[in-house]
């Protein structure tokens, strides 16, 4: 075993080129192979570190409006939990959970969280890793607070933080109960301090919320006997309809529809409204693993194909070994073992670049990735496995060629044999096909983005920026704009405030009714809406294109100043629509549209409005969606959000003025911003990030194809020595013979174009899919990879053309 | 016994078929020392393949001992080489990325020896061929005369029925050639059985018997023990 060893690593030395290629291009495959394989790992199993995770469900929730798509939510009413006592048994225990943001700590030192209320049996359901405290007692108190390891370092350093207090905003004492350990990355929960459902900063909201504003918490079941019996669907789906039945009035024409998902389903199924992090994408999973296993096959064909070019140096060895009576089984076997220790190598030196390079590719997903995943036992295996299997599919071709080689044939000395032309052309073709599809794909995805990116959205993003966390009582919330406006008034770079209440990379889904005068809402037509206050549009630089702004020296814009409620409404509501709303009322003139009365019905609740207004279409949500129809409504009682319009010269001073004001406004609240246009950006960034892994699987995919090409011209352009050298004697010249071999390798990239270009149309068309607003396909970027392509494979086989054209005849002829 | 009767074979190109060997009937008695003879292209390669197992002939029967060995698979041939036969070439066809003992080990390990014998018997040939100080060498390292004697070692070292040699001394000076011929006759005056392709008539003479070919057939068949002993010659 060692002799043969030596024997091979001797093979290898005594050919350090061919070495070289084939294992540098193994090892990219393999390192490409062991990422992706890590990260798919680590996207399946979401939950699984959760004990007794695939007994656990969360019951969600899908309402629809007459006539309009149904809208899922993670969430159901507060109100259900009582209802399903009778499906509660020793099988199955049922708890929530609602999500709000509020800070929390002493004094001056606060931090602001997503904030878990939980029922107190939450960790029967949930067992998490609890360091200090007990589990069965830590949400006794509706004052309890559980925190991560992290939030309680932050507050309380090594020390034990049990027994401490940390108030929640200004409602209540916090005491903590227990410190749990930090919740993997694997997790559709988002836990960092958990609080009992009764504490009294969100009991009242949780409460008095009804309606279809109801819909606040999230309610999981975990049972004993792993699927959910058929009776204990049927009695969630019935207790919920009793529910129904209890609370809503059925004439409204909205279909309430629940579903049990496992929660080790969560990650993968389809985005709905509620979701706290991004959802797993099976589409890019899929694509990630199809391209890295092109990318290892395109370099498994390295060592095939170049095994077999090369194998015109080894022909003499093959006859030999059959003369001293090798047979072809013990040569098949020898080979195939030889193949072994390239490939084993490589996946070594693969798994050694995937550890070293893992910070790369961290940043390239936009997420960290556990080292972990890459030493557990079962990847380990899973790698031996495919490292087997890759000695079949990639050594066994060279295998085969050597081991079946005639010794009479094969010890003659002057042999022209191995390596067929069409493989030589098929490593090629494949290669760069692989290699002209990603780069085509990532010309057009550039594209897009920079189509995003300029694309006028209809408002201006820049120099915005946006407060959270202000939204109080309605009346509350209007003085506090109103406080804030007035400090700010004179501060040097403040250029407006305004309210409204959902930015625009919310991608929130609320729409309402809209139908012109004499019509009911059985007849109408879907607008989005938003609550704004007086100043929104102006704050935006959303121009008016008919009639006139809001403007609060008008009584009717003040209507709902003084009473938030829509119902209440005595006279028509003025409100502003953009112009795609304009179809709805079969008016093609703006102008005429403005003075319009018409009905608006939003949540079942029917007013009155008046049109006052117009203005361009916006692309309030993302541009995957089309610019809907929207209605503007002065409803500034409802705004969760401020809005800034600074100047962007002035930045520091902004803020100066703008700390000092808020901590005037909301004393004992941290200042919550987030830039409108970086906000903005975020909504494309799995885009972005889409295309700096396809960049990044392009780079590889090239570089392989670039060392195939390069190894392929090294060792049949030797092959072709003395036919270049017959034909400098008969006279060719030196361009002569470097246009004949550079065709020989071009010949194959043009049909790599070939396969290439409808594959990437065809992936690249359903990618923008996605997207309301696409770049379209301009031959362009079809004509630009192909050229790279060529360009690329005459780089990788031009060192050996020009040797080859430049060498004197003579010496090519002696060999 | 190696007994070869009407054999013929011939080669396909596109539609050309060339006749290398015609009706050749050739017997070959234990112990005998044969060389052949005859100008390029006459068949004595292709002859030589065939009595090598190399090659199988397209018509007629090559017995060894009492084996019909003529419609044998791939497979059996390999191992009928295993048994039987050694080879030495005259481009030596020594494995670079092996020493000079693991060359000669080599067959033995086709045959599955056990490595201490390996190491006996190849420690042996090459002590007996004057190469055992370069053991553990390259080829690449030794002069062209030492490497044909590596290359003898080797065919002998499995202590093969028959010995065959394709211009063994065609790529060495005469020096080198002479030294290379010394040792195949000690080989043969222990008994064993040698066919010898050459150009060289004196290095022809060193066999008991000189067969020409032209064409692919036998012209004549020459008992050299009648004529000047080569060592007189000298």
């Amino acid at each position: 075993m060692l002799s043969w060893l030596t024997v091979v690593w001797r093979h290898m030395l005594s050919d350090k080129l061919f070495t070289l290629i084939t294992i540098l291009s193994l090892s990219l495959g393999a390192m490409c192979a062991v990422l992706v394989g890590a990260y798919l790992q680590e996207e399946l199993s979401y939950e699984a570190w959760l004990p007794d995770s695939k007994n656990i469900y969360r019951l969600e929730t899908s309402v629809t409006q007459s006539g309009q798509n149904s809208r899922p939510t993670v969430s159901t009413f507060y109100g259900m939990k009582t209802e399903f006592d009778g499906v509660v048994s020793d099988q199955v225990s049922q708890t929530r959970v609602a999500y709000d943001f509020f800070s929390i700590g002493e004094n001056d030192d606060r931090e602001t969280y997503r904030i878990a209320f939980a029922d107190p049996n939450f960790f029967d359901v949930f067992e998490f890793n609890f360091i200090e405290g007990d589990p069965d007692t830590a949400l006794a108190d509706p004052n309890s607070l559980v925190l991560t390891e992290t939030v309680s370092k932050r507050f309380f350093g090594d020390r034990s933080p049990i027994g401490e207090t940390l108030d929640v905003w200004t409602h209540s004492d916090g005491v903590v109960t227990a410190v749990i350990a930090d919740l993997p990355r694997e997790t559709h929960l988002e836990i960092s301090v958990i609080s009992h459902i009764d504490n009294s900063a969100i009991r009242d909201g949780l409460q008095v919320r009804n309606g279809w504003n109801g819909l606040s918490v999230r309610h999981y079941f975990r049972t004993q006997d792993g699927q959910p019996s058929q009776s204990f669907e049927q009695n969630i789906e019935t207790y919920a309809q009793q529910f129904l039945d209890k609370n809503f009035d059925k004439s409204e024409g909205i279909k309430v529809e629940f579903e049990l998902m496992p929660i080790r389903n969560v990650h993968f199924s389809a985005a709905k409204s509620g979701d706290l992090k991004t959802r797993g994408n099976p589409g890019q999973l899929k694509l990630f693993t199809g391209v890295s296993i092109v990318i290892l096959l395109a370099s498994g064909l390295n060592f095939s194909i170049l095994s077999i070019v090369r194998a015109m140096s080894r022909t003499r060895e093959v006859g030999l070994r059959k003369a001293l009576g090798a047979s072809r089984a013990r040569l098949l076997k020898d080979y195939l073992a030889e193949a072994g220790v390239y490939i084993f190598l490589s996946l070594l030196v693969g798994f050694a670049a995937a550890e070293l390079f893992h910070p790369v590719f961290e940043t390239l997903v936009g997420h960290e990735l556990s080292l972990s995943t890459l030493h557990s036992p079962v990847f380990l295996i899973l790698v031996a496995f495919v490292g087997i299997a890759l000695v079949g599919v990639i050594g066994i071709l060279p295998a085969l060629y050597l081991s079946g080689l005639k010794p009479s044939v094969a010890l003659r000395s002057d042999q022209k044999i191995g390596g067929s032309t069409v493989g030589n052309s098929l490593l090629l073709t494949i290669q760069f096909s692989a290699a002209i599809a990603l780069v085509t794909a990532i010309l057009i995805m550039f594209a897009q983005i920079r189509l995003i990116d300029s694309k006028p959205l209809g408002f201006e993003a820049v120099d915005r920026l946006a407060i959270y966390g202000v939204q109080r009582g309605p009346t509350e919330t209007i003085v506090r704009l109103e406080t804030l406006r007035t400090l700010l008034n004179d501060e040097a770079g403040i250029l407006g405030i305004s309210g409204v209440n959902a930015l625009p990379d919310w991608g929130r889904d609320a729409s309402g009714l809209i139908y012109p005068e004499g019509r009911s809402a059985v007849e109408s037509a879907n607008a989005a809406y938003l609550y704004v206050d007086a100043e929104f549009l102006k704050t935006f630089e959303i121009p008016i294109i008919a009639g006139r702004d809001f403007d609060e020296t008008y009584a009717s814009d003040r209507a709902l100043k003084g009473n938030n409620d829509l119902s209440q409404l005595s006279d028509q509501l003025p409100v502003i629509i953009t112009r795609a709303a304009l179809a709805n009322f079969g008016i093609s003139d703006i102008e005429d549209i403005v003075g319009q009365s018409a009905g608006m019905q939003i949540d079942g609740v029917d007013f009155d409005i008046q049109i006052i207004g117009v203005t361009d279409d916006l692309n309030y949500k993302s541009l995957h969606y089309k610019a809907e129809p929207m209605v503007f409504i002065p409803k500034p009682g409802s705004m969760s959000v401020f809005l800034v319009h600074f100047d962007g010269s002035r930045h520091t001073e902004v803020m100066d003025a703008l700390n000092a004001a808020w901590s005037r406004t909301y004393p004992n609240q941290n200042l919550n911003i987030r830039y409108i246009d970086a906000e903005l950006a975020e909504q494309y960034d799995e885009d972005r990030q889409l295309l700096r892994l396809a960049t990044a699987f392009a780079v590889l995919a090239i570089f392989v194809a670039i060392l195939g090409a390069f190894g392929l011209s090294a060792f049949t352009i030797e092959r072709r020595k003395r036919e270049i050298g017959i034909r400098k004697a008969l006279g060719a010249k030196g361009g002569d013979i470097a246009g004949m071999l550079a065709w020989q390798f071009v010949k194959p990239i043009i049909v790599a174009c070939l396969i290439a270009w409808p594959l990437s149309w065809w992936f690249m068309s359903g990618w923008l899919q996605q997207f309301a607003y696409k770049v379209s396909f301009s031959p362009r970027f079809f004509i630009i990879s192909g050229g790279i392509g060529v360009i690329l494979a005459v780089l990788a086989t031009g060192s050996q053309i020009l040797r080859r054209a430049k060498t004197s005849p003579s010496i090519e002829l002696q060999s | 016994m190696f007994r070869a009767e009407k054999i013929s074979r011939s080669f396909r190109s596109g539609t050309v078929e060339t006749t290398a060997l015609r009706d050749v009937s050739l017997k070959v008695n234990p112990g005998e020392f044969v060389s052949i003879m005859g100008p390029s292209g006459c068949g004595k390669s292709t002859l030589l393949n065939i009595l090598g197992t190399l090659d199988r002939p397209t018509s007629g029967d090559f017995w060894i001992k009492d084996e019909n060995v003529s419609r044998y698979s791939e497979a059996k041939l390999a191992e009928v080489r295993r048994r039987h036969i050694g080879f030495v070439f005259q481009s030596f066809n020594l494995i670079d990325q092996l020493t000079v003992r693991e060359n000669v080990e080599l067959a033995l390990r086709y045959r599955k020896t056990g490595a201490q014998e390996r190491r006996l018997k190849a420690g042996l040939a090459m002590e007996r061929f004057g190469i055992a100080h370069r053991a553990d060498h390259r080829p690449s390292q030794l002069s062209g005369g030492q490497q044909q004697r590596v290359a003898v070692a080797r065919a002998l070292v499995t202590e093969p029925d028959l010995i065959l040699a394709d211009e063994p001394t065609g790529n060495l000076d005469s020096h080198h050639g002479e030294d290379v011929m010394g040792a195949l006759k000690s080989l043969n005056d222990e008994g064993a059985t040698l066919v010898m392709v050459t150009h060289s008539p004196a290095h022809a003479s060193y066999a008991g018997r000189t067969i020409r070919l032209f064409d692919g057939e036998i012209m004549t068949s020459q008992d050299n023990s009648v004529s000047q002993s080569p060592r007189e010659e000298n």
